[in-house]
């Protein structure tokens, strides 16, 4: 497997580790099972992309990043859903939140989690963006 | 962006950091313990807890120390 596909791989599966440990409320659960789930479907592509070549392989790395897209645009609607989750838990006062002692961010609980999985939506789409950029790079070269 | 573990930790290697870390992405090396760049969330934890201040925003990384951006890289990559 090439360099490209193996970074590739470690993307999802560092994405998938980043998403199993988001504690979202019920109402998210949903949205999270189907990122969740897409995720491991393109995952499980990879391997068969890695036996392509030639014009097979550009249409099946495009078909990836058209998938990809879609996959972030899910996440961007969590992620703005769970951006308002935090400034509501914050009273509209995220960065006084933020400027408190790691402990006493800890220990408003409720709070602290809705941070979390913020910041894990925001990373996960950062994640997605450069696992096209991974694709991109593979379509260019072949 | 992420942040990074830096030589102070060499010494040090309590994992405190370990700890704290909401989605599990330190991991002990064999001279210090490493963030993983890729999983990072970027919330600022474990800076808050290393008790000898090892751990800076990427960006922030004294130009001394900066050689840990990479080999964090390469710990991950080989790993
Ligand atoms: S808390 Fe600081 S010194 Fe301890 S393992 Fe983490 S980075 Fe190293
Ligand atoms: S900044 Fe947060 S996510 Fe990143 S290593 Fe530190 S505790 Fe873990």
């Amino acid at each position: 497997m090439s360099d490209a596909l193996r970074r590739l791989e470690i993307l999802m599966g560092d994405t998938l580790q980043i998403l199993d440990h988001m504690k979202v409320n019920s109402v998210h659960n949903d949205i999270l099972r189907t990122i969740k789930h897409s995720i491991k479907e393109q995952n499980n592509k990879v391997e068969a992309l890695s036996k392509h070549t030639g014009e097979q392989r550009i249409q099946s790395a495009v078909s990836m990043t058209k998938q990809l897209h879609a996959i972030n645009t899910k996440v961007q609607q969590l992620e703005t859903q769970l951006m308002e989750e935090y400034k509501q838990a914050t009273g509209n006062q995220i960065e006084s939140y933020e400027q408190m002692a790691f402990e006493e961010q800890v220990e408003q609980k409720e709070t602290y989690h809705n941070k979390i999985d913020y910041l894990s939506a925001t990373k996960i789409q950062e994640n997605i963006n450069r696992m096209n950029e991974v694709l991109y790079s593979i379509i260019s070269s072949s | 962006m992420a942040f990074v573990i830096t030589s102070p930790c060499m010494q040090e290697k309590a994992a405190d950091c370990v700890d704290v870390c909401p989605v599990d992405c330190i991991a002990k090396g064999e001279d210090q313990y490493y963030i993983d760049p890729d999983i990072c969330i970027d919330c600022g934890a474990c800076e808050a807890v290393c008790p000898v201040a090892a751990i800076y925003y990427e960006e922030d990384v004294p130009e001394v120390e900066e050689k840990f951006i990479q080999k964090a890289i390469d710990f991950f990559k080989n790993n």
